[in-house]
């Protein structure tokens, strides 16, 4: 199918059980939902937790350095970020905002959250991808993308 | 570095490794995905797909431990089974009460 042409189905599954297994070591020898905006928020002491913020702050300086050695070991890796500064800087207050005011985001709600069967997890992972969707929609209506 | 946070950093090291092999570090293929009535790239359920099969049975094995392996407590929002339990009893206690008040007027 030509919508499907540039999904890579393989290696995002591939890539989710990664996801899966690190969200695994968080919650069974560390005891925390592996959510990014949660842990974040934990590293700035925004939230309160039961462990230090330390613990926090290692899983979030990880993200980085286990893309740096895919990088390393595969080869630079495809991903387009706006190149304004400005856009970039307004686009992340969002996203963090957004993910706060919902009490977490992808991760959290949409992998840690449906697994459990979370019914507030379930209806925030519809909402948000719903309102992420009709959002899109409008941008690209209104000519802004 | 004690304990937690070395499993920690190991966590957030796979999970950055996840997120690039499944190309969800572009933002791009994330608002493809988003994209329904354009170039829609499904690419992310994928990978939702993936992570969910393996916290369905982490959550199984995490319902059977009393204490996390490398700390002592659970730092977790209220079981979801008893968060049903309480919005049940809830429901069986606000019927009692409308149930009364038919009774009595």
């Amino acid at each position: 199918m030509e919508i499907l042409a540039h999904a890579m189905p393989l290696q995002g599954f591939l890539g989710g059980l990664m996801l899966g297994v690190a969200a695994a070591i968080m919650l069974l020898s560390v005891g925390k939902i592996a959510g990014v905006s949660g842990l974040l928020a934990q590293t700035f002491a925004l939230v309160s937790s039961k462990n230090t913020n330390f613990t926090a702050a290692s899983f979030i300086i990880g993200i980085p350095l286990g893309a740096a050695l895919v990088q390393f070991f595969f080869g630079p890796i495809k991903s387009l970020y706006p190149s304004s500064l400005t856009q970039l800087i307004i686009a992340g207050l969002l996203v963090g905002f957004g993910s706060r005011l919902g009490s977490g985001c992808t991760s959290g709600h949409g992998v840690c959250g449906l697994s459990r069967l979370s019914p507030r997890s379930l209806v925030a992972t519809c909402v948000f991808m719903s309102v992420a969707m009709a959002t899109v929609a409008m941008m690209k209506h209104l000519g802004l993308s | 570095m004690n304990g937690p946070a070395f499993l920690s950093l190991i966590s957030g090291i796979v999970f950055g490794a996840g997120l690039v092999v499944s190309g969800m570090a572009d933002p791009k293929r994330v608002r493809d995905f988003l994209d329904i009535t354009g170039a829609f790239d499904p690419t992310l359920a994928f990978v939702m797909g993936g992570a969910v099969t393996v916290m369905v049975i982490v959550w199984r094995v995490q319902n059977r431990m009393r204490s996390p392996l490398a700390t002592e407590k659970f730092d977790l929002y209220p079981d979801s089974l008893k968060t049903r339990k309480t919005v049940a009893l809830k429901c069986f206690w606000d019927s009692t009460w409308l149930y009364d008040s038919w009774w009595f007027s």
